[in-house]
């Protein structure tokens, strides 16, 4: 007896579906049939407009493919277009030019280490291999970076390019302008409803909501649109789906807020889910150390931090004046230190602080000052008295620091202090940290050519996934910057596959 | 009849901003497409230089979506209008 896994794997899928619509208070319509009626076809439609998306649509494009993109949010560029615009790659012309010797086994290396053993090697070499090629990718668009190298947290050298707006929105709109100037059907406020089917459960189409109108689910007019070589989710995370996420860790509840886009809900992964994609990882999400509680989502600390408090300055426990951990390690290790600043079940939030060269570069600055979230102050005594951090071992601590710098020897916590300088100065600039819910390294999982794996271990056809809304390469916590690496690269290898799908008869 | 903004009281005919044009599967009452509201007010460009002066960074360009916003992102006909910056920022704009 033959057992049929199409349709195995469909009513496997409808309960999952069944579930997480429910979950989610979505109205669960029935699984779309081939009988439909097509409003529109197109070679590929790609869902979502982040790096991912905008990656995969623009190259199946010049690939040749006709090709959709919807967008649910009146805006393009999902996080990727807020978030800090840095990509990690190794071995650029400005690394060599900066003389720091680096290689894609040596990141290879730091990511392996950074995902705790979870990653799976075959896409995170993807990711490291296609670095390269991608940052000249985006070059090739007009994107534009900065002319200095960073080192981010978990990074063993400096490899960290960020763009000149110190957002991916420098990345992002470059890449929409691309896609609009080379013929992509760019939508905004065109939100993905089902997945349309054929009897063999290759994916030909999707429901879409047009003119759809966030967080309303019942706005606009469903459409229906087929992809004769197929379909590409580039959705991106749930961080800002409190009920799921907190199905996956009970701390992450309303109480934490989130870097994210209003829009990062988590339905893209949760459809896949519906019809038998594979979940990969799903409990694994990160929070950024480098936020602020005193702004909302990702605000203008968090470049400060990234640049300049951590690289350049300390952190320090406000009821002991010390340092407590690493401002370098990789941000699991990091936010594990900060959330154990615990007292009595509140928040004892640290202060993190550089001096007026630590700041050269931190472009938020300005900004930051104005609106209260950065302060300014003429002495170590004024800044611990202003956050009611005892003077004496704060400023005993910031010495110990400069004789740290001065040796080249974090002996404290054991940072790499190649950016760290002497703490000494004024004025000094420092805010309150606290983390928030950033990304999620789980997803649905997919092979090394982004085409989604069903649960029975087999591809789901027709169905492909890039970006963050994907499983398996990051592990247990992913490295800073690596997030632009994996949406622009898998998002190319996305748009490579399904150039090469042979196009279903609809 | 939905409510509509004061600076618009003038404007007579739901087709205004309802057009045909914008229909989808025939139904003209659905979000109105950016090309109306620029049809009237001129594109990104033209509303970020009017708007260039303002002591907050200018709404109508900013460096994470420069033209690649909707113009309903922000205002809102028949209903409070908000500012999509101000999901993550703290900017004071005074917005209609």
């Amino acid at each position: 007896m033959t057992i049929n896994f199409n349709r195995r794997r469909m009513l496997i899928g409808g309960a999952l579906g069944t579930a997480a619509a429910a979950a989610t208070g979505l109205v669960q319509a029935a699984d779309s049939k081939s009988t439909a009626k097509f409003d529109k076809i197109y070679d590929v439609i790609v869902v979502g407009s982040g790096f991912a998306g905008l990656a995969a649509a623009l190259e199946a494009r010049l690939g040749g493919a006709s090709v959709l993109l919807i967008e649910k949010m009146p805006a393009f560029g999902g996080n990727s277009a807020i978030n800090g615009g840095a990509f990690s790659v190794a071995g650029t012309p400005l690394q060599k030019k900066m003389g720091i010797k680096d290689s894609p086994e040596q990141m290879l290396a730091d990511m392996i280490k950074s995902g705790r053993g979870l990653s799976h090697l075959d896409l995170l070499k993807m990711v490291v291999y296609g670095s390269l090629p991608a940052y000249e990718f985006t070059l090739r668009h007009g994107v534009k970076y900065k002319d200095f190298v960073q080192h981010f947290g978990g990074h063993s050298v400096p490899r960290t390019l960020q763009t000149v707006e110190s957002t991916g929105g420098g990345i992002t709109r470059p890449l929409t302008e691309s896609c609009i100037k080379h013929g992509v059907d760019m939508r905004l406020r065109a939100k993905m409803e089902e997945f349309v089917r054929d009897e063999d459960g290759r994916v030909i189409g999707l429901v879409v909501r047009e003119r759809y109108l966030f967080p309303d689910e019942k706005s606009g007019v469903l459409q229906t649109y087929g992809a004769r070589k197929g379909v590409v989710m580039a959705t991106g995370g749930f961080s800002r789906n409190v009920w799921f996420r907190k199905q996956q860790d009970p701390q992450l509840d309303e109480r934490l807020d989130s870097t994210n886009q209003p829009g990062a809900t988590g339905e893209g992964l949760l459809k896949m889910l519906a019809i038998g994609g594979a979940p990969v990882q799903i409990d694994q999400i990160q929070l950024g150390p480098w936020c602020s509680p005193d702004e909302r989502g990702f605000g203008l600390v968090s470049q400060f931090n990234t640049i300049a408090g951590f690289p350049m300055g300390i952190m320090v426990d406000v009821r002991t004046g010390k340092r407590f951990c690493n401002e370098l390690a990789d941000r699991k290790e990091r936010t594990d230190a900060i959330l154990g600043l615990m007292e009595n079940g509140k928040p004892v939030y640290p202060v993190c602080f550089t001096d007026s060269k630590g700041v050269a570069k931190a472009q938020t600055l300005k900004n930051g000052l104005k609106y209260g979230v950065i302060k300014k102050f003429d002495t170590l005594e004024d800044l611990a008295k202003a956050y009611g951090i005892p003077a004496k071992p704060f400023v005993e601590q910031v010495a110990r620091f400069n004789e740290m710098v001065k040796a080249k020897d974090d002996k404290e916590f054991h940072r790499s202090l190649a950016l760290a300088i002497v703490l000494d100065k004024a004025p000094f600039y420092a805010c309150r940290v606290w983390p928030k819910v950033h990304y999620c390294m789980g997803g649905v999982g997919i092979t090394k050519n982004a085409e989604v794996y069903g649960i029975d271990g087999s591809v789901i056809p027709g169905l492909y996934a890039c970006g963050e809304v994907t499983g398996g390469t990051h592990g247990a916590s992913r490295l800073g910057g690596c997030a632009i690496a994996d949406g622009l690269v898998m998002g190319r290898v996305a748009a490579e596959s399904v150039l090469k799908a042979k196009p279903a008869a609809i | 009849m939905p409510t509509v903004k004061p600076y618009h009281q003038t404007i007579k005919d739901c087709a205004v901003c309802h057009t045909e044009e914008n229909a989808v599967a025939g139904n003209k009452f659905v979000v109105p497409s950016d090309k109306t509201c620029m049809g009237c007010h001129g594109d990104y460009k033209a509303m970020a230089e009017k708007t260039k002066n303002l002591p907050e960074p200018n709404p109508h360009w900013s460096n994470h979506y420069g033209s690649g916003l909707s113009c309903t992102a922000c205002h809102r006909e028949h209903s409070q209008s908000k500012v999509y910056c101000n999901e993550c920022h703290e900017f004071s704009y005074k917005i209609k």
